[in-house]
């Protein structure tokens, strides 16, 4: 499996946060427990020095200062010396107690204890539960720890999301070279490239600038190709117009018919070709704004001897105004292959409906036909270049579909093929795009 | 007349040969553009078909050496490229016609004989798509021999059709054609001006396109072969 960097960092950088976080976190509990029992030394070493300026009345054995209703601060006040007992304060100090703070265990209590001497020479003592104290300073401590605990999980969410943000332009540009198809092999834009990914991606712009060149080399090739075979068709053109200028017996005049047949079907595939290595590298400079119906109109006069010979009947049900954006050679050519083909596969008797269609900012181009339609299974391999449909006997030269889709890509529009929507049997050629 | 054929291809030029032989042409034939050029500079063509992609010297550059001399001899270039290619946009400079490769030689005595006719100064006035041939002048129209007089409306409407054989127009540009501006367009009335030139001319001499408009049919390659 590939390590993943954004996981890496995310796992790491975690770790250390909850590693860091729980030693702080120690040590702060640490700090703030000592330094809150050390605050309540301090409290009763003030209690002593007040109580040693303002000694106690002779009755008063001991004092508990309830009245402060908080059990937290609850003291036990002693004087020493005299009949010693616990006086219902569950103390009970025997002397001799060496003057200053200590800690005293009596039975299972622990306390902490001041001893001290008034103004009068009177010894005390003032002394609280060690268990109440600890109580307190472990609430200190545990308060002090809330906003690190807090902040820990924080710390985590933002962690993730400064990942996430880091690696937006990686995620962004693999979903560009993703879209990119072999038409469009143009260089990814470099400016929004961590510097440490800059290097893999200039290599990859610098790959894609070979294959550009490479793919231009092999469309040049079909193309000048295609421009080579002209001159050889054409003289085979003129030779069997030469015999035919001779008096031919009734057997070679059919013969010859279907060898015209042959001719004109090759020079049909040449012109494909040539189609299909021009917009497959049409500058996207051309653009311009076309009139929709203008391309309709001038396919179906093109077509329109074929479908006449075949007798098809080719027609437009319904034409709305619609003006597109795009190169007029795609255009052309795209509007030109989905008529051809309509007319084409369509038996003898058969009709074929050319619509244009404007609705919700979306030019739409309907070609339905009433011949054999497509499989379903099929669809989406009649695309492909020299693909034909099994069973079909026309002649088409297996590339018109492709050329419709390449010119589809450069215009920014989409081919649908289907079947009818309406009770007729046949194919549905819609093509979408925006309305210039 | 005297033609001169400048196509490296053999095959290309041995048929051309026996084509332009067969439609009793002479025909001198060359093979590259240097000699061509010499031939030119030396000999009176009434026609010269020239390739562009030819060895030791470049079609346009015999072309262009031909038209700086003030030779006006019609050129029908014969290429490889075609009207989509940019070569073709050179061609204005000096070629009177181009036929692209492969074509029939109807198309190609077509050409030539166009080529002849507009060198004579006598452009045929008269519009024709092979079927059908209308006379301005007398705005008569000839139809498989037989010759019917027009109405006025029926003449323009018609000749409207011919100007572009095989290009559909729908009602409202014949209406817009054939009315002058502010004049009142009755309803129906393309179609009863079609209904009678149909019942003149036969019911295939206008062709309606379903959704579209009508159109005169394109001239069919086998009559201009012979």
């Amino acid at each position: 499996m590939n390590l993943s960097l954004r996981r890496r960092l995310s796992a790491w950088l975690g770790a250390w946060i909850l590693v860091v976080g729980v030693v702080a976190a120690v040590l702060a509990f640490a700090i703030e427990y000592r330094g809150a029992n050390k605050l309540q030394d301090t409290q009763l070493k003030q209690i002593a020095a007040v109580l040693a300026l303002n000694p106690l009345p002779p009755t008063a054995m001991s004092f508990e200062p309830r009245s402060l209703g908080d059990p937290e601060t609850h003291l036990v006040i002693k004087r020493l010396g005299a009949a010693d007992g616990d006086a219902g304060t569950g103390l009970a100090l025997a002397e001799p107690l060496r003057p200053g703070l200590q800690t005293i265990q009596q039975g299972e209590v622990l306390w902490r204890a001041i001893v001290s001497q008034d103004v009068l020479g009177q010894r005390f003592a003032v002394a609280q539960h060690m268990a109440q104290r600890n109580d307190f300073a472990l609430e200190v401590a545990a308060l002090a720890l809330l906003p690190l605990v807090l902040s820990i999980p924080v710390l985590l969410v933002i962690l993730n999301r400064v990942l996430t943000r880091a690696f937006a332009p990686m995620a962004a540009m693999t979903a560009e070279v993703d879209r990119l198809d072999g038409s469009q092999l143009k260089a990814l834009d470099e400016r929004p490239v961590p510097l440490e990914a800059l290097p893999l991606v200039q290599a990859i712009n610098r790959m894609m600038r070979r294959l550009a060149t490479l793919l231009e080399q092999q469309r040049r090739l079909v193309s000048d190709a295609a421009h080579e075979l002209r001159t050889p068709v054409a003289a085979l053109i003129v030779q069997a117009d030469n015999v035919e200028h001779v008096s031919l017996s009734p057997e070679a005049t059919t013969r010859m018919a279907a060898l015209r047949q042959g001719l004109t079907r090759i020079s049909a595939l040449i012109d494909q070709l040539l189609n299909f290595a021009r917009v497959q590298g049409a500058a996207p400079a051309m653009s311009q704004r076309l009139d929709l119906n203008q391309l309709v109109r001038a396919a179906i006069e093109d077509v329109l001897p074929m479908a006449q010979a075949k007798n098809v009947d080719l027609g437009c049900p319904r034409i709305d105004e619609a003006t597109i954006q795009g190169d007029p050679l795609h255009a052309r050519v795209l509007v030109r292959n989905a008529v051809d083909n309509a007319v084409r596969y369509t038996p003898s008797g058969g009709s074929v409906d050319v619509s244009v269609l404007a609705e919700g900012g979306e030019a739409c181009l309907v070609v339905e036909d009433t011949g054999p339609g497509i499989a379903r299974e099929d669809l989406k391999r009649v695309f492909e270049p020299f693909v034909r449909v099994l069973g079909s006997e026309e002649s088409g030269s297996g590339l018109g579909l492709a050329i419709a889709r390449t010119a589809a890509q450069a215009l920014g529009g989409k081919i649908e093929l289907g079947e009818r929507n309406d009770r007729h049997s046949g194919l549905r050629f819609t093509y979408r795009q925006m309305l210039a | 007349m005297r033609v001169l054929l400048v196509e490296d291809d053999p095959m290309l030029g041995h048929a051309v040969v026996q084509a332009l032989r067969d439609a009793s042409y002479a025909v001198d034939w060359l093979r590259d553009g240097q000699s061509a050029a010499a031939a030119l500079a030396r000999h009176g063509f009434q026609c010269i078909l020239l390739d562009l992609g030819l060895p030791l010297r470049d079609g346009l550059d015999v072309l262009r050496e031909l038209r700086a001399r003030d030779d006006s001899t019609p050129v029908l270039v014969i290429t490889a490229r075609d009207a989509v290619d940019q070569r073709i946009e050179g061609l204005d400079r000096g070629a009177d016609d181009y036929l692209v490769k492969p074509f029939a030689v109807g198309e190609l005595l077509a050409r030539m004989r166009a080529l002849g006719r507009r060198r004579a100064g006598a452009a045929a006035p008269v519009l024709s798509n092979g079927v059908l041939a209308l006379d301005p002048a007398s705005k008569a129209v000839v139809a498989s021999g037989t010759r019917h007089s027009l109405s006025n409306r029926e003449f323009a409407l018609l000749r409207e059709l011919l100007v572009r054989p095989g290009a559909v127009l729908s009602r409202a540009e014949l209406e817009d054609r054939i009315y002058g501006w502010g004049e009142e367009v009755e309803s129906n009335v393309i179609e009863f001006i079609i209904h009678s030139l149909r019942k003149k001319l036969g019911p295939e001499s206008i062709r309606n396109v379903r959704g579209l408009g009508w159109m005169v049919e394109r001239a069919p390659q086998a009559e201009s072969t012979r």
